[in-house]
């Protein structure tokens, strides 16, 4: 056969008649049904997991409205009055957390890292000791979307700590008249079969007065 | 007789007592190393529980009160290690004793909801492969005594429309 010869035959090849197209989509809709299949599959039962995160908050209880607020935090502290503030804490992880907050209370000059935590012997024992911990579920998708919602199986409700301050602890502040009281966030590691800080972490600068 | 019989009981109730104390005794020196050993096995079933709960694929309702379960027993973990720290050995032994049963029926539980869950994907994947072999077949089948013979005809039918033109000259087609 020729050169020319084949030329032809390879045009007459490429012209499809309407049934010829009509039968190339159906094959291509099986192919997509069937990868379909597979894709959905696959998506359902092999997850992946995606990062997520934790959230800390610092809130403030209105007896007015009986609510919780990220609002009217407090501003002054004295040994003869203590102070009351909720934190809460929510899971948005894609996995359960085993969670702990550590308190500490620092100069003001004293620097918050989400790299390392505070360590025990630069914080004052007062509150270094003080932990709070509770195992979290994950949210859900819907409950990720959720706002103003204080008590679900993903969230630490808000819990109230009390603060105060002593002539003890004022003795070892140096900066004059303020303190920084720090909130650490600690997960368990499993395999490490301890606490581990979890780099999330909110403050409160309080002036104090010991009268 | 009757002399000899008082001195016997007397002595019988004294001994009583003596293995009693000493027993007691015993007992306060082995709580405080069982409170101990307890807390630390409910500690190793936390950890364990919680490293099952991480390896789940999915946190359906089931697992979520699942956990809830877990951090009561948490709870009462932390209680048997404060009441350790206050000396009070026995109600620390109690908790972390406590902690440790419902933590391996926890266990338990999370172990077979994940043999369930693998069970079902097991299932569904298996469905979904012999759902897709089988139209693999049947679009082979499809392919083989349709498509294939149709493609053929039709490229007969084209080749059968074709009209060859020899050139006087040079013999080659146009």
């Amino acid at each position: 056969m020729t050169k020319g010869k084949r030329n032809l035959i390879s045009k007459v090849n490429l012209k499809l008649s309407q049934s010829q197209v009509n039968r190339l989509i159906t094959i291509s809709i099986i192919l997509v049904v069937v990868a379909s299949i597979l894709g959905i599959s696959s998506s359902v039962f092999l997850q992946k997991t995606s990062d997520g995160f934790s959230e800390l908050s610092l809130l403030m209880y209105n007896s007015l409205t009986e609510t919780y607020e990220a609002n009217n935090y407090p501003e002054n502290i004295v040994s003869t009055a203590n102070v009351s503030i909720y934190f809460m804490v929510k899971n948005f992880e894609n996995s359960v957390r085993y969670y702990q907050l550590q308190i500490k209370v620092v100069d003001l000059t004293h620097n918050v890292s989400a790299q390392q935590p505070i360590f025990t012997h630069s914080a004052f024992s007062l509150y270094a000791n003080n932990t709070f911990e509770k195992i979290l579920a994950p949210a859900t998708n819907s409950e990720k979307k959720e706002t103003e919602i204080f008590t679900r199986d993903y969230i630490w409700s808000p819990t109230e700590i009390i603060l105060y301050v002593n002539s003890e602890v004022v003795s070892e502040i140096t900066t004059p008249s303020v303190l920084k009281i720090v909130f650490e966030l600690w997960e368990f590691n499993t395999i490490e079969k301890n606490f581990q800080y979890s780099g999330i972490f909110t403050f409160l600068e309080l002036n104090y007065g010991v009268s | 007789m009757r002399k000899y019989r008082k001195i016997i009981l007397i002595l019988s109730f004294v001994g009583l007592i003596t293995i009693l104390c000493n027993q007691s005794l015993i007992v306060q020196g082995q709580t405080e190393q069982q409170a101990s050993t307890a807390i630390q096995e409910a500690d190793d079933k936390l950890t364990y529980a919680l490293e099952l709960l991480e390896a789940i694929p999915r946190y359906d309702g089931d697992i979520r009160s699942i956990i809830l379960q877990i951090d009561i027993a948490r709870q009462l973990i932390k209680e048997a290690k404060d009441y350790f720290t206050n000396s009070s050995f026995t109600v620390s032994y109690q908790k972390a004793i406590t902690a440790t049963s419902e933590l391996d029926s926890i266990i338990e539980e999370i172990e077979t909801k994940t043999h369930n869950q693998n069970q079902n994907k097991i299932i569904v994947l298996s469905i979904v492969g012999v759902l897709s072999g089988f139209a693999a077949i049947l679009f082979s089948i499809f392919f083989i005594s349709k498509i294939y013979p149709w493609y053929e005809k039709k490229k007969i039918d084209e080749y059968s429309k074709l009209e060859i033109k020899y050139d006087d000259l040079s013999g080659d087609v146009k």
